[in-house]
């Protein structure tokens, strides 16, 4: 080891009174950990090639100093091995973009988490699971990459439920939140194309949603259309109230069918964004549209937006003001006709960033 | 709360107001923020169709409300 840390150390030799200390400490929301050993620090920093005290992100809302040592540290205790934390590097640095508004993700009472969407070649070539089961377990590399990201939000940008986070219900995915896209498989442009990086980038794209709530959409590709565009428009979600971005992951099943019925993914998100609206009347009738409360105007926070005031109850409403901001992720397993709808946060911020993760030394 | 700070650093005295459930964080935010004495405020959370005028200062949040807002200081007032 070469790397010259200068974290304080403490000695244990019994690994549950490690842990006993770390939960004393707060470093864990409750999940084990693995020891964040001398060794295993230097190994994550000097595959990453870049002085341990450099700062890579100062990390809302403690705004804590993400240091390289700082980040081996929270990777390590996460489990990942050193080829994993370029792309944790690479995700913290498109969370601290500004439009991201990491703070606001950080502290929202949304249910929101940010989720980092790992694609390209790197997904094959460490072992990502884009496939069955791809938002849950299945893959070590899945599981290091999103834990540790939560802990570098957890201990370093002190994202703490009850202090800062006031997520009123919070979601599993607020423990380890991140997916893999099909790359090869896929017959469309990768989901960081859609960002400009080359199709042929590893990459990462950051998005502040929810966990998809899945969507069945059995059949052919004008079926697979409609049920996507009469399920996005619910409610429940921020964006009849706040716009924003949306997630639509579509399984390779019916993303086969949809490529093979001749569309293109810029074709389905251009028709879901026609016609995945919201009747005006059915906001009004279902109590969600309230004329009078200012933070439940359609759109209230986007300025001069749309005055629904007169408009027939047959009037429909886009569900985002832009095509591009339906995001669209190809993920899941083969076998069945599943796709999912996660709902940003509205345009508070959690806007979808892609950046290139470089495989040594300074991130891209 | 970032508003805040950047005006008081510029020696102009601030009021923050939020909802209760938000206090603890305010106090942490004001900390992480590098000003722990922020002037803050607060009041409950509105409840179902309740609007700002039907919940008033009581004659105590007026008087802080006030002295709040009418100290000299800036950032070194509300640091301390």
């Amino acid at each position: 080891m070469t790397a010259a840390l200068s974290s304080p150390t403490v000695e244990y030799s019994d690994y549950w009174d490690w842990f006993e200390l770390a939960c004393a400490e707060g470093w864990t929301d409750g999940l084990p950990l693995a020891p964040p050993t001398e060794e295993r620090v230097g190994a994550i920093v000097e595959h990453l090639g870049r002085p341990p005290d450099e700062v890579v992100a100062v990390v809302p809302p403690k705004m804590g100093l993400a240091t390289v040592e700082q980040l081996a540290i929270q990777c390590a205790m996460a489990g990942c091995l050193p080829e994993h934390v370029p792309i944790v590097v690479a995700a913290l640095e498109a969370m601290t973009e500004p439009d991201f508004n990491l703070q606001g993700v950080q502290c929202t009472t949304n249910p929101c988490a940010p989720l980092t969407i790992v694609s390209g070649p790197v997904v094959e070539r460490l072992g990502f699971n884009p496939a069955e089961g791809c938002f849950g377990g299945g893959a070590r590399a899945n599981a290091a990459v999103g834990r540790g990201i939560r802990l570098v939000l957890w201990n370093i940008g002190g994202g703490v439920p009850g202090q800062t986070d006031m997520a009123t219900l919070g979601m599993p995915g607020k423990y380890a939140f991140c997916v893999a896209e099909h790359y090869g498989s896929s017959p469309w442009t990768p989901i960081h194309s859609d960002f400009g990086l080359p199709e042929d980038a590893d990459a990462v794209t950051v998005f502040a949603c929810s966990s998809p709530e899945p969507i069945f959409v059995p059949g052919a590709a004008d079926r697979i259309l409609a049920v996507l565009a009469s399920t996005l428009p619910t409610t429940g979600i921020n964006m009849f109230h706040a716009a924003g971005q949306l997630l639509v992951t579509i399984g390779l099943k019916p993303t086969l069918e949809l490529a093979g019925a001749g569309h293109t993914k810029e074709d389905v998100r251009r028709w879901l964004f026609e016609h995945a609206r919201y009747e005006l009347g059915h906001l009004r009738r279902s109590g969600a549209l309230v004329e009078t409360e200012a933070h439940q105007t359609y759109w209230g926070y986007v300025p001069e937006h749309p005055d629904l005031a007169g408009l027939p109850d047959e009037t429909l409403l886009p569900l985002v003001e832009r095509a591009e901001d339906i995001h669209i992720l190809v993920a899941g397993g083969e076998s069945q006709w599943w796709a999912g709808l996660s709902p940003g946060w509205g345009n508070y911020g959690g806007y979808a960033r892609s950046r290139a993760v470089a495989t040594s030394g300074s991130a891209g | 709360m970032f508003d805040a700070v950047e005006l008081e650093k510029l020696g102009k005295p601030t009021l923050t107001m939020g909802h209760e459930t938000f206090e603890k964080a305010a106090h942490l935010h004001a900390e992480a923020l590098g000003l722990p004495g922020l002037q803050l405020i607060f009041e409950p959370p509105p409840a179902g169709g309740n609007v700002p005028e039907e919940a008033p200062l009581t004659p105590d949040q007026l008087e802080f409300v006030l002295g709040a807002l009418t100290r000299p200081g800036g950032a070194g007032d509300a640091a301390g």
